[in-house]
């Protein structure tokens, strides 16, 4: 009998607890700088930590369009020669996932590293 | 097709205007109305009359084509002429109505030829997708063949050919991936209208014509074609392309990259999902064959009306989606999409026969990332949920209300990075209809598993296998009577034709199956024996 109440002790706490790690989770936020130059990304490897909202920001410095892609990221998005753009990331978990320059894909390369 | 300067912008601009010359494959299906006719003596009244359903050919279609178009901001307008070699063929039975003998009557329609002149108006949904509609005036050729078999003796066998006129419309979509050529999709309707009243001279067994004829009308030479083409367009109004500025003309890379997996395995669906805020359009085309044929014994009290309906067993669906794919979130996916089915029947056990083409359904798609597969799995699952209203039965092509629930738990992983994938599907699909004119409703369940492998032999081109595994139950939503079972298996096909264009084909044949209360080896009463699917991706 003890040993269920503590099971709906616990299934009740749960989603608290849960919350509770989503709203610090949240609290932080992490910003990610990268540049494009001669179809290129600069740095083309660029770390942040994992289970946080990841805000990448993107500088497009070739006259040339860029298309900033990842599939694992999930995202995709047009920048126009000369200028740039900001893409929020959902929270991941850690590994290494690749991104690249869709109209340059054999030289914009690089990897976002999560810790 | 020009591209302007790519130095002055950088995106540069795109028109569809210039010259054009192309080739298309594709099918098409008859839409006839029933045929009618009747039996005289010499310089008597009508002693008998028949009608039976029109022998509505069908088969496969090709030719040439060549236009021109001018673009005028986002709108297209243009003329186009084509012309089609067709092997559209079709046969009917029937037996008519006589004071004296019941004759047998036959017949075999051809479309052996067609030709369109017609206008183009379309709208550019992106720089190098357009969407049109067509129409015009439609000329061809063809005939058919008419036997009258008299229970009394006399028969006969008559031919019409002719070169008809008459009127075309459809619609499409074109998409240009690469700087001169272009890929298009489209939908025709051709009416060449009625072959006039025939009649002919009938023989007695002993050879002699003694002054009896037969007749027949209603053929109607009108039919829906469904094609795929490709376009050359000559570079006629405006400076070379851009070279390496154009830059949503650029080949993928040749090097072997991640891939997305959700289309890949032809039966069976893969986890991912596209980018955030993707937006595509497929087109699927599905075609299921072959069905269980009318069983006749010699002593079925029935046998001459089964035997009216021909002997063949001939079971053909072809249905076509259209579908809007937008991935709002990097977890979520909704598409939207409608559905038109052909059915053509004949002489199959349990179905009537017919000949039809009608709306299948609306249905809205759901698809949930409960796990994305990358660097942090390495598995994906998604949730898929897909309601469905349908209009009519995807088997019989009887009218009727539905509404079902098509869901799925889909697993996939990479066996071999970037090389090898494998999914997986459990498939739950209740199911309520009610025919028209019924007040029953009928509940029904399907149970599945799928898989497929896939490998990619170049970066652009993947080949693989997969089987799926069903159930077919009734009176309930949840495993109730077990109706039939039935194992498929075949190969697919997936290939990149740009960076935003992709088409995805599969063909199953079922090996193994039973239906409930039958010896049979194959469930041919709940499934049918081969099923093919075709699909083109667009992104725009």
């Amino acid at each position: 009998m003890k040993a269920m109440q503590r099971v709906c002790l616990g299934v009740l706490l749960a989603p608290g607890v849960w919350f509770g790690f989503q709203a610090s989770a949240f609290a932080q936020e992490a910003t990610v700088n990268l540049s494009i130059k001669d179809h290129r990304f600069q740095p083309s490897e660029v770390r942040a930590p994992a289970n946080t909202p990841i805000t990448i920001l993107v500088r497009n410095l070739d006259p040339t369009p860029e298309e900033f892609e990842s599939k694992t990221l999930r995202v995709e998005k047009i920048i126009a020669g000369g200028g740039s753009t900001t893409l929020r990331i959902r929270p991941l978990g850690a590994g290494r996932y690749r991104f690249f320059g869709d109209y340059h894909e054999d030289t914009a390369e690089g990897y976002l590293v999560i810790e | 097709m020009k591209v302007a300067s790519a130095s002055a912008e950088p995106v540069p601009e795109f028109t569809w205007s210039g010259f054009y010359v192309g080739a298309n494959f594709g099918g098409g299906f008859g839409s006839g109305s029933g045929l009618y006719g009747f039996g005289t003596d010499a310089f008597l009244a009508p002693n008998a009359f028949w009608a039976f359903p029109g022998a509505n050919p069908g088969g496969v279609l090709g030719g040439l084509q060549a236009g021109h178009l001018w673009q005028f901001d986002r709108f297209v307008v243009g003329v186009e002429a084509d012309m089609q070699a067709a092997g559209l063929t079709g046969s009917s039975k029937g037996v008519g109505a006589s004071f004296v003998a019941l004759p047998f009557l036959a017949t075999h329609q051809s479309i052996d030829w067609f030709g369109t002149i017609r206008g183009r108006i379309g709208y550019a949904v992106a720089p190098t997708l357009l969407m049109y509609g067509s129409g015009g005036f439609a000329y061809g050729g063809g005939g058919y063949e008419f036997s009258f078999f008299g229970g009394d003796g006399l028969s006969g066998v008559g031919f019409h050919e002719s070169t008809r006129t008459g009127w075309a419309a459809g619609a499409g979509i074109e998409w240009a991936f690469l700087p001169d050529w272009s890929a298009k999709f489209e939908y025709l309707y051709v009416d060449l209208g009625r072959t006039p009243h025939n009649a002919f001279a009938l023989v007695d067994s002993g050879g002699d014509t003694p002054g009896n004829a037969a007749a027949l009308s209603g053929a109607h030479n009108r039919f829906h074609a469904v094609r795929a083409g490709v376009n050359y367009h000559f570079n006629v109004s405006g400076p070379d392309f851009g070279g390496s500025s154009v830059s949503y003309y650029h080949p993928a890379s040749d090097k072997f990259h991640e891939i997305e997996t959700h289309y890949i395995f032809g039966f069976t669906e893969g986890a991912d999902i596209d980018a955030e805020g993707e937006k595509e359009l497929e087109l699927i085309t599905r075609v299921d064959q072959g069905r269980r044929r009318l069983s006749v014994a010699p002593d079925d009290p029935d046998a001459l009306a089964k035997l009216s309906q021909g002997i063949q067993g001939d079971y053909r669906a072809i249905s076509q989606k259209v579908e809007f794919e937008h991935t709002l979130t990097q977890n979520f996916q909704y598409a939207l999409g409608v559905t038109g089915i052909n059915h053509r029947i004949r002489g199959v056990e349990g179905l009537d026969d017919l000949t039809n083409t009608s709306l299948l359904g609306l249905s809205g798609e759901m698809r949930y990332v409960l796990l994305g597969r990358g660097p942090e799995s390495p598995v994906g699952v998604t949730l898929q949920v897909e309601p469905e209203w349908g209009h009519v039965s995807p088997t019989s092509g009887h009218q009727e209300t539905a509404f079902e629930v098509e869901s799925k738990l889909i697993v996939d992983t990479e066996l071999i990075p970037n090389r090898l994938y494998g999914a997986i599907n459990l498939v739950y699909e209740p199911e309520v209809s009610r025919g028209l004119g019924e007040q029953k409703w009928m509940r029904e369940s399907t149970f599945g598993a799928t898989g497929g492998l896939t490998y990619r032999i170049t970066p652009q081109l993947a080949l693989g296998a997969g089987v799926q595994y069903y159930r077919a139950h009734s009176e309930g939503y949840w495993f109730n009577k077990l109706e039939g079972q039935a194992l498929f298996a075949g190969p697919t096909l997936y290939m990149r034709l740009d960076r935003k264009i992709f088409v995805s084909a599969a063909f199953s044949a079922q090996v193994r199956g039973h239906a409930a209360g039958e010896t049979h080896s194959l469930d041919l009463a709940n499934f049918n024996r081969y099923m093919g699917r075709l699909q083109f991706g667009i992104e725009f």
